[in-house]
């Protein structure tokens, strides 16, 4: 009885230092087993704000002058594609052309339509001639009983139809020519050339496609990509802060550590609901933005490109809140 | 003295067990409960322990981090237009639903971070690589996703597996630790545009803007600072205390005021207390009457009211932490199988026992109470009429 | 009796004493007094509720007493603090109860220590003193066994030891042969008087058992609260005789 008793007695209190001892084994294993917090430092340090106060903005890296996207002039089949992407391409230079055979062929039958003109003119002007001979032959006769007055007079007017019909000739002849000119325009017209100095940024027909006229799919983008421009999305929010010929620096997206310094072009005056930027599958217009254009030279490297994202900081002070 | 003291306790085996139970049922059930509850507690703040950062901002009426009330694309432009704020990313969370390769669905909790700094990443990868994060259609998911999201529990997913979020396809690039979130579903990592793609359109998608402040700077004046110029609500996130604009604060007394939970578990560690109590007085005041005659005797022998006091509170303080110990003793078999199981919720804090030993105190205090009163009530005379 | 108003070591005077209240109300110490000298074994006799058990209780300093006085050593216990008074029973008195009332959770060693701790000294000492003390009432080589393996009168002897280990002036014995069968408790009252007689002491002994009354000096009888009788004994050996030896 007395050793059961010491036996509990001196269990128990084993028990209870053990316990003791297992609960702050406990508090370390929970140490060891938590999230070390410490490491709050994230994975790649994002850059420090080039500038104290500033305004920040997504913006996209557009061609100066925007960039111009080529259009068909009417719905067809593409011919020949003569430029590819990268390639420099100056004021008239061919870019592509689209099918014209109709056109060729509507100058085929235009061609020999001037060859029955031409020949018909022959014909009238051959006419005239006889005419004007004969005539000269009866007024060559002064006796007036050898030739009446009336054959002499039907001469007369024989010359003058003859004539009517030698420029109704000439003008058929004038038509069919004019015809073939209108219809070498109308070929010159599928050939569609550049309308400006610049880069062939974008090139989205082949020969053989069909290229509709539709606004939404440029066939070809030109920009110039000498200089780029920046076009930055400033939250209306934050629009008042915006002050004609502040500074900013723009760096790529993803590669946030090289920034750029940017030139102030203009701002668009006109706040445009906010075209997703982010990559998102579905566009969403969430707020209105204040557009904002800077201009920037082409960086040697790294290389950027027209459309890239670019994250823009732009110095301006922070406005005192009430 | 306190040598007779503890051998009158020690000496009468059936009572002093029936303390120690009692004060080790108390104990275990005051620690075990209130740990419990401090776990599932932290794990509602899961997500702020996985997306380390200094400040989360978010919308100006959420209180907590479960609950997102989605902000406008361009307010990571605004956080970041703050002066006190060094950089600000955004952040997309929200419970969505995979696929697994049987066809069950699954829910999860889906992160997206900014891909190109990847703030918010999970502190420490087990495998893979985190940068891996940027090829296409890739995720990084916790350890609990690992088995969770596998067809057979004994085959977790390796990298290079593939799932469907949302019937789109993912791609396992690396798995990570994280902690348990308390909706129960794993942590799934992504960048946030690709976030966006596994998520059904909404008008607005931005569940957070993850910053920190500029140099020399404390997060909490960055905090009252971006609050200040952009109207929206910015949280430090430094872990659970005093500070009402600390996330983890401000989520934990959201799930306090909102739910059921503290009553339920109060409600234990009350019972706890109560069968503590009971079980201690009761018998504590039976051990008193037994050895009245004795303790009386040593009364008359003159022994002050004052040591025999001194007696009773030793014995019972004795008893106290004994029962206590054994209650830690047995807190911890569970606590240890808690957490290397990460299952149920298990955190204990150092104040939850210094709190429970107080309390055990106490319980034993007032028992050795009713004891010094039964005894002062006993006249020593008493002892000459047996 | 010989002894001079100097030797009166316990001097009760006029003690008044009510039990209960309204009509329960009992008289049961009616000015009652006593005086108990050095050197003596006094008992006090008496039918069951004639008050001795009180007497006893008022002398011993564990009761107060409504009028009178009691001076114990010259120290009037009446009027004394109860903190003074607790601290003077530990040094001057020494108990031996009717039940023992040794507690059974500590062995007998710690039993007879008891009152030596009480007045402080450390466990050592009054360990040794204690097994020095359960040595004289024959004992010594059992002292790490429990009261509850010993037999009545072995246990009575330990309580003896006990009331003596701390060598007080005055012993109070309540009934100390009623657990006991007859020829127990001769034999442990044979012990006592032989251990507890020195010329500075005085025991003090509530009993019925008349079988005993041949161990003391003097005999107060006592009903219904007050003293009736006070004599000396016969046939008791002369105390100095004894003593000197």
């Amino acid at each position: 009885m007395r050793i059961l008793s010491n036996i509990f007695r001196i269990g128990s209190i084993a028990a209870a230092i053990w316990g003791v001892i297992a609960i702050l084994m406990v508090a370390r294993l929970q140490a060891q087993k938590q999230m070390p917090t410490t490491a709050t430092a994230p994975h790649m340090q994002p850059p420090a704000k080039p500038f104290t106060h500033s305004v920040s903005a997504t913006g996209i890296l557009e061609a100066l002058s925007e960039n111009v996207s080529i259009g068909a002039p009417e719905a067809g089949i593409v011919a020949k594609v003569d430029v590819e992407v990268n390639d420099k391409v100056k004021t008239g230079q061919t870019l592509f052309s689209l099918d014209d055979r109709n056109l060729q062929a509507e100058a085929l039958a235009t061609k020999s339509r001037i060859s029955i003109a031409t020949a018909n003119v022959a014909v009238a002007e051959s006419q005239l001639a006889k005419t004007r001979s004969q005539l000269t032959r009866l007024e060559a006769v002064t006796d007036p009983r050898a030739i009446s007055l009336e054959d002499l007079q039907n001469g007369r007017i024989d010359v003058d139809v003859a004539s009517a019909k030698l420029q109704s000739a000439c003008a058929e002849l004038n038509a069919a020519e004019s015809d073939l000119a209108r219809n070498q325009l109308l070929i010159d017209r599928l050939t569609v050339k550049s309308p400006r100095d610049g880069t062939i940024l974008q090139v989205n027909i082949r020969a053989g496609e069909y290229a509709a006229t539709s606004p939404k799919n440029p066939l070809m983008i030109i920009g110039d990509t000498e200089r780029l421009q920046v076009r930055a999305d400033v939250d209306e929010q934050n629009a008042s802060r915006i002050a004609v010929g502040q500074t900013a620096r723009a760096s790529l997206k993803g590669e946030p550590n090289v920034t750029f310094p940017l030139e102030f072009v203009r701002v668009e005056p006109y706040v445009i609901p906010k075209m997703s930027l982010t990559g998102a599958s579905t566009e969403r217009v969430d707020t209105r933005v204040l557009q904002v254009i800077f201009s920037m030279k082409k960086p040697a490297s790294p290389p950027v490109y027209v459309g890239q994202q670019v994250d823009v900081f732009i110095e301006a002070p922070e406005i005192s809140q009430p | 003295m306190t040598g007779l003291a503890l051998k009158m306790l020690f000496g009468d085996t059936a009572k002093y067990l029936m303390l120690v139970a009692g004060l080790f049922l108390a104990t275990f059930l005051i620690v075990q409960q209130a740990s419990v509850f401090s776990g599932l507690m932290l794990w509602t703040t899961s997500t702020l322990k996985n997306v380390n950062a200094p400040i989360y901002v978010v919308e100006e009426r959420v209180e907590q981090v479960n609950e997102v009330n989605p902000l406008r694309d361009t307010d990571v432009a605004r956080v970041r237009s703050v002066s006190a704020v060094r950089w600000a990313m955004p952040l997309y969370s929200g419970i969505q639903r995979v696929r697994i390769d049987d066809g069950s669905l699954k829910t999860v909790q889906l992160l997206g971070i900014d891909s190109a700094s990847l703030v918010g990443a999970p502190a420490k990868m087990l495998e893979g690589n985190l940068e891996d994060l940027r090829l296409p259609n890739t995720v990084v998911i916790d350890e609990l996703a690992a088995t969770r999201l596998a067809k057979d529990p004994k085959h977790p997913i390796k990298i290079g597996d593939r799932f469907e979020i949302n019937d789109i396809e993912a791609r396992v690039v690396g798995i990570c630790l994280a902690s348990r979130s308390f909706t129960g579903g794993p942590y799934i990592w992504t960048t946030y545009e690709r976030a966006l793609q596994y998520t059904p359109a909404s008008r607005k998608m931005l569940s957070a803007v993850l910053a920190a402040p500029v140099e020399g700077m404390t997060p909490d004046a960055a905090a009252k600072e971006i609050m200040r110029t952009t109207g929206l609500r910015a949280y430090v996130n430094r872990g659970f205390g005093r500070n009402p604009d600390d996330f983890n604060t401000s989520t934990v007394w959201w799930y306090v005021r909102n739910t059921g939970i503290p009553i339920s578990f109060g409600t234990t560690v009350i019972i706890g207390f109560i069968v503590g109590t009971a079980i201690s007085c009761q018998t504590f005041y039976a051990f008193v009457l037994d050895n009245l005659k004795h303790l009386g005797a040593l009364k008359a022998m003159g022994m002050s009211n004052l040591r025999l006091s001194f007696m009773l509170l030793l014995q019972s303080a004795t008893v106290g932490s004994i029962g206590f110990g054994i209650g830690l003793l047995f807190t911890s078999f569970f606590a240890r199988w808690a957490i290397t199981n990460q299952q149920p919720p298990f955190y204990l804090s150092w104040q939850v026992p210094v709190v429970a030993f107080v309390v055990i105190q106490g319980i034993c205090m007032v028992s050795a109470l009713l004891g010094i009163i039964r005894l002062s009530l006993y006249e020593p005379a008493m002892v000459f009429r047996a | 009796m010989t002894e001079t108003n100097s030797n009166i070591v316990v001097d009760v005077r006029a003690v008044e004493k009510h039990f209960g209240e309204g009509n329960n109300r009992i008289h049961v110490l009616k000015k009652v007094n006593l005086q108990a000298y050095a050197g003596e074994i006094m008992m006090l006799v008496g039918p069951s509720g004639c008050g001795k058990t009180t007497l006893l209780s008022a002398i011993a300093g564990t009761l107060r007493v409504e009028a009178g006085e009691v001076n114990v050593f010259g120290k009037p216990l009446h009027s004394m603090p109860s903190g003074a008074l607790t601290r003077f029973r530990a040094s001057n008195i020494g108990f031996i109860f009717q039940q023992f009332n040794l507690i059974p959770t500590l062995n007998i060693a710690e039993n007879v220590s008891v009152p030596l701790m009480i007045q402080g000294s450390s466990s050592r000492k009054a360990l040794d003193k204690a097994r020095a003390a359960l040595e004289s009432v024959g004992l010594g080589p059992r002292w790490r066994e429990h009261p509850n393996k010993l037999s009545g009168g072995q246990q009575q002897r330990v309580a003896i030891a006990r009331a003596l280990v701390h060598e007080p002036p005055l012993v109070i014995c309540d009934e100390p042969t009623a657990a006991l069968d007859a020829q127990n408790g001769e034999i442990v009252l044979e012990l006592f008087r032989n251990v507890a007689r020195t010329p500075n002491r005085a025991v003090i002994i509530v009993t019925h058992d008349n079988r005993i009354f041949s161990y003391a000096d003097r005999i107060a009888r006592m009903d219904d609260g007050e003293i009736v009788d006070v004599s000396a004994q016969k046939s008791t050996p002369q105390f100095l005789h004894e003593h000197a030896h």
